[in-house]
């Protein structure tokens, strides 16, 4: 019988639903898994094993007495530290709140433990969510960044350690770290999934997102994640339809190729694997264009920068001023100089950012799918940084939904993947047409790693 | 002499400024940074904005 830990979170579901495995089954394989692997890849920052095995406990009990809480019944998932987990630690991945225990749970959170999921534990991130590095090592090189920000919640589902994971974007901490260790990252939406309880670092461009090894299993996450919450005022109320059930329409999609500035900052391995992919895609029945982006794209990381700077050194102000030596360097010099920016400039990068957003959308207009690569080289040797965001911020600026997948391993035999945008609040299509695509490129890296 | 750039006058207003409030040797140590700022800042004033965009938190 194939152990546990290495079924997807879909085939989780199913094996307890059916009775072939219970949730005790699956949290002591999952905690086995990671004793064995978490002294080298440090993806965890808080585990109560107590806790855990006594809901897991709990949760089978409901099963005997024909209790299903939800879709997600049993499943153990991990929550990076920057969401309020009530009565766990939450400290961000910082020496500031090194011993803070929020009272209640973020509603993405909240809506995991409604729908049955069990919290494993606090995946590792970067400081606040911004650059200075998590202890977690890539689970395919250990003397490779994983990515970040949401460092543990990549490397833990890459390695087995859990089925799935919350994390979140500002620049590309969500698609960066998937792509490097070779898992499915799903961005969606600006306003798609509820912040509310989570850490913030940028208002305008924080989003929360989801890691699995599949499509399908980010499709069951996001079915009990999306939706309007009255606690989070930038959430959509756009109907959420059941993304399992959406489907691709039978023709091939029309995929929209960013290709000038995405060539231009790759290395020659990267581009060399996403023609591969494109062509494997055409010969499947996939019609591709080139994309000509809009005006604005040429100024997109400057402004995503300049409002990252200001929006995180107005949430960081207070607590600046009270710890200064408790902020690490590359955030305490983000603070520094965010609070130089003129609330003109703020307010300029902000309207570059809404006229971008809406280019995107008629851009969006022609095509089904606009693809190009998740990031400019495989995840870098060293842990002093967790690789650059360039690639994946035209995609956290513009808010659309995007969703990296693994494409192959490059010569130093690391991830990489291809990263696919679709139309604000059309997730069903995206993770549709991506379905279609991982079946057709046909590269599924989680099930080699072991 | 012609007259300073866009970018090398956000570059002296952001080098005073980050004197004045976190002291020069800290100031000094941010240079690197504060040029790269300088020149997002230029950037975005240069970028020919509609009269009609407006910042919107919603998309």
């Amino acid at each position: 019988m194939t152990e546990p830990y290495r079924l997807t979170l879909t085939e989780m579901i199913r094996q307890i639903g059916r009775k072939k495995i219970s949730p005790v089954d699956l949290a002591e394989s999952l905690l086995k898994r990671i004793d064995l692997l978490e002294p080298s890849i440090q993806a965890w920052v808080t585990i109560d094993r107590g806790k855990f095995l006594e809901e897991a406990r709990r949760k089978e009990k409901e099963i005997s007495r024909g209790r299903i809480r939800g879709p997600l019944h049993g499943i153990p998932l991990g929550v990076k530290d920057i969401f309020y987990t009530a009565g766990m630690k939450t400290t961000g991945g910082s020496k500031v709140l090194a011993d803070f225990i929020p009272s209640f749970d973020s509603t993405a959170v909240l809506r995991l433990k409604q729908a049955g999921a069990i919290v494993l534990g606090k995946t590792a991130t970067t400081e606040f969510a911004h650059a200075d590095p998590a202890p977690t090592r890539n689970p395919w090189n250990r003397e490779h960044t994983p990515g970040g920000s949401s460092s543990g919640s990549a490397a833990g589902v890459a390695a087995g350690m859990c089925p799935g994971a919350l994390g979140s974007q500002t620049g590309g901490s969500v698609l960066r770290p998937a792509s490097y260790c070779g898992v499915v990252g799903l961005k969606p939406t600006y306003g798609r999934i509820s912040r509310y309880g989570v850490l913030p670092f940028s208002w305008s461009l924080d989003h929360v997102g989801i890691f699995t090894r599949n499509v399908w299993d980010a499709a069951l996450l996001l079915n009990v994640l999306a939706g309007y919450d009255p606690l989070d005022p930038t959430t959509s109320r756009e109907p959420v339809p059941d993304y399992i059930r959406a489907r691709a329409p039978s023709r091939g999609p029309l995929i929209g190729v960013v290709e000038e500035f995405y060539r231009k900052n790759a290395e020659d391995q990267v581009w060399e694997n996403t023609s591969a992919v494109l062509g494997r895609l055409k010969k499947a029945g996939a019609r591709v264009e080139k994309v000509k982006m809009p005006e604005s794209f040429a100024v997109v990381h400057d402004a995503h920068r300049v409002l990252m700077r200001a929006e995180g050194a107005a949430f960081h102000q207070s607590l600046f001023q009270k710890h200064p030596d408790l902020y690490r360097p590359k955030l305490r010099e983000l603070i520094e100089l965010g609070s130089l920016i003129p609330a003109v400039d703020y307010l300029s990068a902000y309207r570059i950012k809404r006229e971008f957003c809406r280019s995107m959308e008629r851009v969006m207009e022609r095509f089904d799918l606009l693809l190009s690569p998740s990031t400019s080289s495989p995840a870098p040797k060293g842990l002093e940084s967790t690789g650059d965001a360039w690639f994946q911020v035209p995609w956290s600026f513009s808010g659309l939904p995007t969703i990296t997948l693994p494409s192959g391993l490059s010569k130093g035999k690391l991830p990489l993947g291809v990263q696919l945008a679709g139309k604000p609040f059309d997730e069903g299509k995206l993770l549709a047409w991506a379905r279609w695509c991982e079946k057709v490129i046909e590269v599924s890296l989680s099930s080699i790693l072991d | 002499m012609p007259a300073p750039t866009k970018e090398e006058i956000r570059l002296r207003i952001l080098s005073d400024a980050a004197a004045k409030k976190y002291g020069e040797e800290r100031a000094q140590a941010l240079d690197a940074s504060i040029r790269d700022l300088a020149r997002a800042l230029a950037v975005i004033e240069n970028y020919p904005l509609e009269m009609e965009e407006e910042p919107s938190f919603a998309r």
